[in-house]
């Protein structure tokens, strides 16, 4: 069977197009999340007492709801106000469709979440104020929610299922809340975070490989199973 | 080019509370296929079943010559489905829609969009979460429409529809029938509509196919005759003719199926026709429907 035909797209087209459908339906959202990541920046950028702890959740609270948020919309609400059968009765098969919503959301949270997590980096470097050490725990704890925003996608994409997201959603926050305690409280990772030296221990360095897997693993499952749906009603 | 447009063969997909049961269905390339059944009987699962939206438990589909178990996303390059299923982005315009699909479809006709767009009173610019419900189905049917499918497959298009929406709505669907290539599968609850479009209808109940002939042939095979009993007789017992009403002496009864020669028989046998006069589709589709159920019960 010929995958091109004259006058109809690639597959790799599709997907692209697929990606711009919801990149344009979306994009606010990322747009509104920056707004706050700079309120947070703006914040840190004199990081004393309540504004210091003020920036840094505001910080995390908007990289953990756009990564939520994006999740929720691009793949629940597809399914639950029935835009999903539209797109599936076009020539998309649902492995295409299932590349187009990791590569969307992708775009729709990875785009502000390397422009923010730059940014903090790039104020931990320059701001007196701030130790360089604390850079190693930053990206880990930044990765971490990259992490919890794939399991978040991929327990949408594979359960389609609001309750089960929401629930997933929940048990991320609270561990999350743990693991920052664990990152910033252990010697292993946080040895240096005091220091004007930017340190990558073997267990930071482990930990953040273990982070960066799990995101691989989780995409891949996401694919796996949502490319091989076959009933989308 | 296939002479079937759509080839369905023991389709079959079991639900908890309903089973879709061996259903065969065929579409000529060129015809339009009308078909009927009252709501939950299989109309809507056997359309989703063909544009690969819910897997069958068992069975063979073909359409435009592709096996859909296998080839779905080829197929669905030449067809278009309209579904009170489908839902377009409701904060999303109709021109970007319009777009969106135009960049998907190398077959997409501008003109003609541009036509539908007129004719349905649409307006490019407003948002898909503005438009009333017929709004809706005719925007869903513009974006199927102007990228001219070889096959299109309608569901319930007209239901819930406005008058005038809907008379526009079958207008627009006439229209193509100019179209020889175009086949057309089309189901509804309101048998006019299918009358009215239809060459050829199947009728649909609880899972199964009981009727499918060409649109005239089953017209032509149904009559309701109204009969005047001799004294102290019945109604005799003619294969094909069940009373449907009347007293003690006069007879409404459903033939099938009808030829000249029951008239004649009837009459040996000492009743007397009064009338005998055509059915409509819906009249058709109730009588044929309740006799399979009587069967299936029996």
């Amino acid at each position: 069977m010929n995958e091109t035909r004259a006058g109809f797209p690639s597959a790799g087209e599709r997907i692209r197009l697929l990606i711009l459908k919801d990149v344009h339906l979306y994009y606010r959202l990322s747009l509104g999340a920056l707004g706050f990541g700079a309120m947070a920046l703006f914040l840190l950028a004199d990081p004393k007492g309540t504004r210091l702890y003020m920036g840094g959740v505001l910080l995390v609270t908007v990289l953990i709801a756009l990564g939520a948020a994006t999740a929720f919309l691009t793949v629940i609400e597809e399914r639950q106000k029935q835009t999903q059968p539209f797109v599936l009765s076009l020539p998309i098969s649902p492995g295409q469709h299932a590349l187009g919503k990791i590569f969307a959301n992708a775009l729709l949270f990875g785009v502000p979440w390397s422009l923010l997590v730059l940014a903090i980096v790039a104020l931990i470097l320059h701001h007196p104020d701030l130790p360089d050490g604390a850079v190693a725990p930053t990206i880990i704890v930044a990765t971490e929610i990259v992490l919890s925003t794939s399991l978040i996608l991929t327990v949408a994409m594979v359960s389609q299922s609001l309750a089960w997201t929401i629930a997933v959603t929940i048990l991320g926050n609270v561990l999350f809340n743990g693991f920052v305690f664990l990152i910033f409280n252990t010697p292993a990772f946080a040895g240096a975070t005091e220091s004007q030296e930017i340190t990558w221990s073997p267990a930071a360095l482990q930990m953040l490989g273990v982070e960066i897997v799990g995101i691989v693993l989780l995409c891949g499952l996401a694919y796996a199973v949502a490319s091989r749906r076959k009933d989308f009603l | 080019m296939t002479d079937l447009a759509v080839q369905i063969r023991g389709l079959g997909k079991t639900y908890p509370f309903f089973t879709l049961d061996g259903i065969d269905l065929e579409v000529p390339t060129g015809t339009i296929v009308g078909l009927i059944g009252a709501g939950g009987a299989g109309k809507s699962t056997t359309m989703r079943i063909l544009m690969g939206l819910v897997r069958a438990d068992h069975g063979t589909v073909r359409a435009l010559g592709y096996d859909l178990s296998r080839d779905g996303e080829f197929a669905r390059r030449e067809m278009g489905f309209v579904s009170e299923d489908l839902c377009l982005y409701a904060a999303a315009t109709l021109k970007w829609h319009i777009g969106w699909i135009r960049s998907m479809f190398g077959t997409w006709d501008p003109a003609y969009a541009e036509d539908l767009l007129r004719r349905f009173d649409l307006k490019p610019a407003q948002k898909i979460g503005g438009l009333s419900r017929g709004q809706r189905v005719k925007a869903l049917l513009l974006l199927a429409l102007a990228r001219r499918p070889k096959l299109l497959v309608l569901d319930e298009p007209t239901a819930g529809l406005d008058p005038i929406a809907r008379q526009e709505v079958l207008q627009a669907l006439a229209e193509i029938l100019a179209d020889e290539e175009r086949s057309v599968l089309f189901s509804s609850q309101n048998t006019l509509d299918v009358e009215q479009l239809s060459d050829h209808i199947t009728f649909i109940d609880r899972g199964r196919v009981v009727a499918s002939a060409d649109k005239e042939s089953l017209l032509e095979s149904w009559r309701s005759i109204r009969l005047r009993l001799p004294a102290g007789g019945g109604l005799p017992e003619i294969p094909g003719l069940t009373r449907d009403g009347g007293s003690e002496r006069i007879a409404v009864c459903k033939a099938y199926p009808y030829g000249p020669g029951l008239l004649d028989t009837l009459q040996a046998a000492g009743a007397e026709v009064e009338s005998v006069e055509r059915m409509s589709l819906e009249e058709i589709f109730v009588a044929q429907v309740m006799r399979e159920r009587e069967e299936a019960g029996a």
